[in-house]
């Protein structure tokens, strides 16, 4: 009998449901598995079974929004947002629910390293470590003479602070660095140059009824792309009361944010800027902003120079079109311009952001939706001018002591920067990171740090939120990491009593502690610290109103500002490079994350590999071929090594080249983007940082200079690239069959004229029998469970795709997988480019029809429909006909080709498993692991609806509207997908159906579907963006 | 009615210019000589028989412990190889039946002589057919489920699925033509047993179930054998037609068409006709029963496929044509994607095939005469037949109703698991036949004669043991 | 004659009898469950001692699943009481070595299938119902065949209570 422990407990009861759901021979007697008792009752009263919910704040970002960790038997095993938080309002992202494989992730560094003497590390004890730490410390206060630096990511709070004090008494001194490569930098200077105060303001999206974007990610990566998705939907979705507002986006490349835009608008890249100027000429000259808006003269001058005329010939964008911009941008008041990704990365960042503040000062916006003085705190990161320095600084041999959390900038600085080389000139360098990333790859000393969720902390994104990070279980067991303020605390204290006496604390929750007591002296004075203390631990924060922010002038000195009245020049090549930060992965630090991988980017749908974005007459000019062609498959076979064939869209590589470096990806064909432009995204070409990131696509970084711009000294995203191709052809693993919706006119729109005018979009098909013929949902039933999907909300950002992915335990099958079309991805958002230029983002899963086509043909009664409105899918009932994924006009039903749930075939490991430990420790114990050899598909969450009509009984009453909601529609930013019971009329979902926008995708099937979408809104008045979907759909 | 129309004219004059020849006697001996032990040249062929086989097992235990995911399914084509195999298997079946049976019952007395190895074929082909589904399900284990069985828990297969259809038509045809097979085999088996000896004659003598040939055994036999005949004959029509609505039934554009019961009846004499042709022309060359398996036979059976491949031909048209006239967006997208799309090879070898070649050829008598032809033709037809399938069921499932779930991305490409199986299907049918033509008198005597002048006086009279 | 009269005789009763014999376990006896690190024995407990179940067993009415109660509760008596035997002594081994009781798992639900204890309790059933006269046993076997069958048999009211309950697939499948 196995030595059991408590890790071997959790496997037991964790994977029990799993292991069960291996084994699929019905009657085959079960292996003696164990049921150990924990030894004590749980520390917080935790029943097994019932889940209990602890406040924190995510750290994937700085964007601090609040969470609330889902604890089951010890473990957290899903992540939602903290509706109680102001800044996510119960609502999260891809990356956040992703925070779980962080988590569990199974090349998490299993405990301290130190460098061995052939170039790898070895394992070594806390003890041995510290002491290293603490002898080397005491060695650099002798000789260090204050320039240890220590690199951090984006800060807010108590570490931030307790890092300078560690470096001012423990490491003798030396300079604390947040480096983040997607910088605030040019947008504080900015607003330095425009306005006079150096922060970052904050954009009150959901006021704006027009809004500009000129390159500014705000759905992706800008800011806080959660709070400004639900500002974007509030001030752009139809409601049926006000008139929505319009967005447009200006930007070389159509990102996802620009994809919800009316209209999309290419001006070269790095002539965003002058684009806004124009616009605020126009506005100046036609005099079309408010009195109080008036420009001083020095201002009008400098305008007179920006003539649409004038700019048009730069920016390629006609004058007409800035002019109707400029006049509708005026009109409607409060507007907004908000400015940022590619085009606050180029060689006139600053200047174009000043542009764009200009033009919202001209339009009165300042003090409306531009407010400043509204205490962000999204500033202080790190210049590329200071990691210039830095670097000179390392090569010069000048930093005796590196220190990195958070940051990794081996892999996401410039290839032309060396940082990676430079490390190699720091004598004892330390990481603090959990993943062995590039840059902690070459550290000396390696002190992983506990996931936010096994820790402590707070993060300040704002005056007013401060929100706490609190353990939500007790750290997984496989990993032996301490928290970052504990070594740092630990070390200190052991380096002598002067320096000790500056650490009080024995521990960071000590020290964490002390720093809310003076926090609660400011923010409520009264009252008892304890009571104060755990309210804020079960609230997740304290929340109090943030500065409401104020109206300021324009500097005087603002005109000199301006950016040249001439398209920047980018360096040699044929090519303009637009690198951009990818929506899942960010600058790079959701790539190990297994479920992000397997994630399509929400724009072009291709999955764990990079790309280069290209023109199809791009493609053509440079005989760049993409097509379809026979590959084949790695074995999979247990008996046989049988490889088998698939054919798969296949493009050609070419290979971008700078004087810095030169990266190859295979080509993607995307209507979206300038001809004279391609685009890759940041995040993957990983050379370290496990096994899903690893040698993975291609890092654009590789290729960027280390030039940086005057004004903030923030490095630039955009380049001149020698395009070429290398002969070679590489397949992609693209979920999208099509791109555009072959006239089918599947997910409708109508104009806003219609919306406004009530038009009904379904058809009326009660003159023809067929729902009648079937029996109604059961009538003594109190719930028919259903849903309504907005298309005019959906943003496409894909945080519900990884919110069922974790909810229902949904395995990862890989990239040879998905090419052949086998993702388990129950909900996917289906991206069409539309003909009038819009694009649609259209979420679809199992809709749980009422007449579903799927059930009869089922041989055995596998796929039944349920007395509350549901289409069940029983597994163990299951015989893998698959007649009913054939006959499901949705293709919303997903099949299990391999084991995934099994780890291996009697002693062989099986190569599907998708599980490996420790990230079975995240699966749902609510719901079943499922076995080889049967359908699956959306439940509903009936796991969920189950539960709360258990509780609901002990309580003697029915569930309430609202009372829980399914994975997808818990995360959804914008509301998009809401869930209730059909049955009460007062319910949400209920009134939602009743909307003249509601139907049924394929109505003309008569599946009379539980889940149905409503219409996206659409300004029929405003012209199609420049390029229309010509894009060969493969 | 189509079988008339092809039984009468059957040459009778021609055939017995070329049969009356043969006294009972030698007709026995001509048929049983096949009977003698087996020669190197049988062993041979069924030991490589019997190794293409065991591939395809193996590929298949593969598949069993591994999960489906080894053959080529690139979803949404979720059905592929397995389900076109098992389609055309069971088509295989039919035309067994229908000399067997229908043209029995017509009177259609060319038949006589090739209709033992057609029921044999028949037989055969459905033990290959009723493997596919439980090579196709994801869980083998479990599909015993389809059958109705009374249990506590109330669950019973769903009556309203086609699958479930298909249990049934498919169970009642194998069991029907099995025994007809095999009560066709008594008094021929009576015949070997008498021209046998040793270890043979007594297991000849126990299928023979004591059949004496008397005036009341024949008298019983003849009526047990019409009866079953025509038991049978409404078989020929029901079973495909069931098979076809697996199809017909989904709402899958392509799928979903009233023409689809009639369409595959004929594909499927279509192609068990020229199933015969293959296995006879060979099998008579090498028994050297030329004789008895003229080519007024092979040619009434060019005839018989000529007649049905018009039917196909025609459907296909037809599918086009309501595709285009029902102004259906998705009928029409699905078969300009036949036509024109990802797979449109598949659909050209198709038409290629089961039209172009048969209907530029067949028409011609000197061809229809000409026996390598036919065997060229019948191969050619074959390999059309499992296309129309693979057209059918692939390609529709390709490109069906949402764009963004197009097949497109990924196509199906055949998986060398699936060949092997596919390839393996072939041997198990030809493992059966080989056993059957060596084992079993694989022309019926008993009908044969039947079709002979009867034994005069003047004539030696020696009618064998009857 | 008669001798073909006994042969059919014995053909149709040979069969029954073996069936029958099946049926009843009359030839391989009581279940035996499996033997567990300490023979802890419910004979003594729930029977001799009259302890309810669910004082050890208290997640029963509270969770949708039911778990082996912590040491600790064991311990909340056995520190001093029967400290002297040996069962006991290991008990405490554990105890003392801080380690968990790896109890060997006696029922077993079929795979993709959930029971809600709560739900059960709640609806007033016995422990007995399910789990079979465990005050009797001194090592517990599984009582019930747990199959799905003997779920639904009990769903459609045939049970003590003459309670029904859903018979719908979700209700255990998800």
């Amino acid at each position: 009998m196995p030595e059991i422990d408590r890790r071997n407990f959790l496997k037991i009861v964790g994977v029990g449901g799993a292991a069960a759901g291996a084994t699929t021979l019905a009657g085959c007697s079960y292996p003696e598995t164990y049921l150990v008792s924990s030894l004590t009752h749980p520390a917080d009263d935790s029943i097994p079974g019932v889940p209990i919910y602890y406040a924190t704040t995510c750290r994937e970002c700085p964007a601090g929004c609040g969470l609330l960790a889902t604890v089951r038997e010890g473990r957290v095993i899903k992540v939602e947002g903290n509706p109680a938080h102001p800044i996510s309002r119960g609502t999260s992202c891809a990356l956040a629910q992703a925070s779980l494989q962080g988590l569990y992730n199974p090349d998490r560094i299993r405990g301290p390293l130190a460098r061995d003497g052939q170039g790898g590390f070895r394992q070594i004890t806390w003890d041995e470590a510290l002491k290293t730490l603490v002898d080397r410390l005491a060695e650099l206060r002798r000789t260090g003479r204050g320039r240890a630096v220590f690199l951090t990511g984006q800060l807010s709070g108590s570490l931030d602070k307790l890092i300078d004090t560690w470096l001012a008494r423990a490491a003798g001194g030396g300079r604390a660095l947040a480096w983040e490569p997607i910088t605030t930098g040019p947008l504080v200077a900015a607003t330095r140059l425009a306005f006079g105060v150096e922060e970052v303001p904050r954009f009150d999206f959901a006021r704006a009824r027009y809004l500009v974007s000129f390159g500014a990610d705000f759905l992706e990566t800008w800011l806080t792309p959660v709070e400004q998705a639900r500002g974007f939907a509030a001030m752009h979705a139809f409601d049926g009361r006000t008139r929505p507002g319009v967005f447009v986006a200006v930007e070389p490349r159509r990102s996802l944010t620009g994809s919800n835009a009316d209209e999309w608008i290419a001006p070269r890249a790095g002539t965003e800027g002058l684009v806004a100027l124009a616009m605020a000429h126009v506005i100046v000259n036609e005099n079309l902003g408010p009195s109080r808006a008036r420009p001083s003269d020095a201002l009008r001058r400098a305008l007179d120079a920006y003539s649409p005329q004038a700019v048009a010939a730069e920016a390629d964008v006609p004058a007409e079109t800035i002019e109707r911009l400029a006049r509708d941008f005026a009109q409607a008041r409060p507007s907004l311009a908000v400015g940022g990704g590619a085009a606050a990365q180029g060689p006139t960042a600053t200047a174009t952001l000043v542009a764009v503040h200009v033009l919202n000062a001209v339009a009165g916006n300042v003090g409306e939706t531009v407010l400043l003085g509204a205490g962000e705190r999204r500033g202080g990161i790190a210049s590329g001018k200071e990691m210039v320095d830095l670097v000179q600084a390392m090569n010069g041999g000048e930093v005796p002591a590196l220190f990195v959390y958070g940051a990794n900038p081996a892999y996401d600085t410039p290839a032309g920067l060396g940082f990676a080389d430079a490390m190699a000139k720091v004598p004892f360098k330390v990481s603090f990171s959990s993943y062995l990333d590039e840059t902690t790859a070459r550290c000396d000393l390696v002190l992983p740090d506990r996931h936010f969720l096994e820790s402590w902390g707070d993060a300040v994104p704002r005056d007013g939120v401060y929100g706490l990070v609190q353990p939500a279980m007790n750290p997984v067991a496989d990993f032996d990491a301490r928290p970052i303020g504990d070594v740092l605390i630990g070390s200190a204290r052991a380096s002598g009593e002067a320096i000790a006496a500056a650490f009080p604390q024995e521990s960071f929750e000590a020290y964490l502690k002390a720093e809310w007591q003076a926090l609660k002296e400011r923010v409520e004075p009264r009252g008892d610290f304890e009571a104060w203390w755990r309210q804020a631990l079960q609230r997740g924060g304290v929340f109090v109103d943030p500065p409401s922010g104020r109206r300021a002038d324009l500097s005087a000195e603002v005109a000199r500002a301006l950016p040249p009245l001439a398209a920047p020049s980018l360096g040699e090549g044929d090519l303009t490079l637009v690198v951009y930060p990818s929506p899942n992965f960010r600058d790079g630090r959701g790539a190990n994350r297994p479920w992000l991988q397997e994630l399509p980017d929400p724009v072009t749908k291709i999955t764990w590999w990079s790309w280069v974005e290209m023109h199809p007459e791009t493609a053509a000019r440079l005989g760049v071929r993409v097509g379809q062609e026979v590959q084949l498959d790695e074995g999979r076979g247990v008996l046989l090594p049988f490889p088998t064939n698939r054919s798969a869209i296949v493009s050609d590589v070419v290979a971008l080249e700078t004087p810095q470096g030169r990266i190859e990806a295979p080509v993607y064909l995307n209507p979206h983007i300038r001809p004279d432009t391609v685009a890759v995204a940041l995040g993957q070409g990983h050379e370290q940082f496990g096994r899903y990131a690893q040698n993975r696509g291609t890092n654009p970084m590789r290729v960027l200079p280390a030039t940086v711009e005057a004004e903030s000294g923030a490095f630039t995203f955009v380049t001149k690239v020698k395009v070429s191709k290398t002969g070679t052809r590489r397949g992609l693993a693209s979920i999208a069959g099509a791109d555009d919706q072959r006239g089918r006119n599947i997910y409708k729109s109508i104009s806003v004229a219609d919306a406004e005018k009530g038009t009904v979009v379904a058809h009326d098909l009660s003159a023809i029998p067929g729902p009648a013929m079937l029996p109604p949902v059961a009538q003594d039933v109190p719930y028919h469970w259903g849903m309504t999907i907005d298309l005019d909300r959906c943003t496409g950002c894909q945080a519900c795709v990884v919110a069922c992915y974790a909810e229902n335990n949904l395995p990862v099958v890989g990239e040879a997988q998905v090419a052949r079309g086998r993702e388990m991805s129950w909900i996917r958002i289906e991206r069409y480019w539309e003909p009038d230029g819009t694009v649609t983002h259209a979420p679809m899963l199992c809709l749980h029809c009422g007449n579903a086509p799927c059930e009869p043909v089922c041989p055995v009664f596998a796929a039944y429909h349920n007395p509350e409105g549901l289409n069940g899918q029983v597994y163990n009932r299951c015989v893998g006909t698959r007649y009913c994924g054939n006959n499901c006009p949705y293709k919303v039903r997903y099949f299990n080709w391999y084991d995934y749930s099994r780890e291996s075939y009697n002693g062989k490991p099986n190569p599907a498993y998708a599980f490996p430990a420790p990230l079975h420790l995240q699966l749902n114990p609510s719901v079943t692991v499922r076995g080889v050899g049967v359908m699956e598909k959306c439940t509903m969450c009936i796991q969920r609806i189950n539960a709360a009509k258990d509780l609901a009984k002990d309580q003697g009453r029915r569930v309430r509207d609202g009372e829980f909601q399914t994975a997808c529609a818990q995360a959804c930013p914008t509301e998009a997908i809401v869930f209730g019971n059909l049955k009460d009329p007062e319910s949400r979902v209920a009134k939602l159906r009743a909307s003249p926008r509601n139907y049924a995708v394929l109505e003309e099937l008569e599946t009379v579907p539980s889940v149905t979408h409503l219409a996206k809104v659409t300004f029929a008045e405003a012209p199609a963006a420049g390029r229309g979907p010509e894009a060969k759909a493969h | 009615m189509a079988t008339t129309t092809i039984g009468t004219p059957a040459p009778k004059t021609t055939t017995f210019e070329t049969m009356s020849r043969l006294s009972y006697r030698a007709v026995n001996e001509t048929v049983l000589q096949a009977l003698k032990a087996p020669g190197r040249g049988w062993y041979i062929l069924f030991l490589i028989d019997l190794a293409v086989l065991a591939v395809g097992v193996l590929a298949f235990a593969n598949q069993l412990t591994t999960g489906l995911g080894v053959a080529g399914y690139a979803p949404p084509v979720m059905w592929a190889t397995y389900i076109t195999t098992f389609v055309f298997w069971v088509g295989i079946a039919h035309s067994g039946t229908l000399i067997s049976a229908i043209l029995y019952l017509f009177r259609a007395r060319w038949r006589t002589s090739v209709y033992r190895v057609a029921e044999a074929m028949t037989v055969f082909a459905v033990m290959t057919a009723g493997l596919f589904p439980l090579i196709h399900v994801g869980r083998p284990w479990v599909a015993y489920w389809l059958l109705p069985y009374p249990s506590q828990g109330h669950v019973w297969p769903n009556f309203k699925s086609p699958l479930v259809w298909d249990v049934f038509a498919v169970s009642t045809y194998f069991t029907v033509s099995a025994t007809f097979f095999v009560v066709g085999l008594i008094p021929d088996i009576a015949a070997a047993r008498d021209a046998s000896t040793g270890w043979r004659r007594r297991l000849y003598g126990i299928l023979a179930l004591g059949w004496r040939g008397s005036n009341r055994e024949w008298h019983h036999y003849s009526r047990a054998y019409m009866f079953l005949a025509a038991f049978a004959t409404p078989l020929v029509l029901s079973v495909h037609s069931v098979v076809s609505w697996d199809f017909a039934m989904g709402i899958v554009p392509g799928w979903h068409a009233t023409i689809f019961a009639p369409y595959f009846v004929a594909g499927a004499i279509f192609s068990g006709c020229a199933m015969v042709l293959t296995l006879v022309i060979p099998a008579r060359k090498i028994f050297g029963v030329e004789e008895i398996i003229t080519v007024d036979h092979l040619e009434a059976l060019a005839k018989l496929c000529l007649f049905t491949g018009t039917i196909v031909g025609f459907s296909y048209s037809v599918e086009f044509f309501t595709a285009w006239y029902s102004g259906n967006p998705f009928e029409r997208g699905q078969f300009w994607f036949r036509a024109t799309g990802d797979y449109a090879v598949g659909f050209w070898t198709m038409v290629t095939c089961n039209v172009i070649i048969p209907q530029l050829t067949l028409w011609f008598k000197p061809l229809r005469r000409n026996i390598p032809f036919l065997f060229f033709i019948s191969i050619v037809i074959n390999i059309g037949m499992w296309f129309e399938r693979y057209v059918i069921i692939v390609l529709s499932l390709g490109h069906d109703f949402v764009p963004f779930a197009f097949g497109s991305r990924t196509q199906y490409v055949i998986s060398p698991t699936e060949l092997a199986i596919l390839v393996g299907s072939f041997a198990w049918f030809g493992m059966f036949f080989l056993l059957f033509i060596k084992f079993l008198p694989w022309v019926s005597l008993t009908e044969v004669k039947e079709v002979l002048p009867p034994p005069l006086k003047e004539r030696t009279a020696a009618g064998g043991g009857h | 004659m008669t001798r073909q009269r006994v042969g059919v005789g014995l053909a149709v009763a040979i069969p029954v009898i073996v069936l029958a014999a099946f049926l009843t376990g009359a030839i391989w006896g009581p279940p035996v469950g499996p033997t567990q690190p300490i023979a802890y024995s419910h004979r003594i407990h729930a029977g001799q001692y009259q302890i309810q179940c669910q004082y050890c067993h208290y997640t029963a009415e509270q969770s949708s699943w039911i778990d082996v109660p912590p040491v600790e509760v064991c311990m909340g008596c056995h520190r001093i009481t029967a400290a002297d035997r040996p069962e006991v002594q290991k008990l405490q081994k554990y105890w003392n070595e801080k380690r968990p009781i790896p109890w060997v798992r006696v029922h077993f639900l079929p795979e993709h299938a959930k029971f809600n204890h709560k739900r059960h309790v709640k609806a007033g059933f016995a422990c007995q119902t399910c789990h079979g006269p465990v005050e009797q046993m001194d090592v517990v076997y599984q009582y019930s065949s747990l199959s799905m069958n003997w779920c639904i048999n009990c769903h459609n009211g045939n049970n003590e209570l003459n309670k029904k309950a859903s018979v719908d697939c979700l209700t255990c499948h998800y």
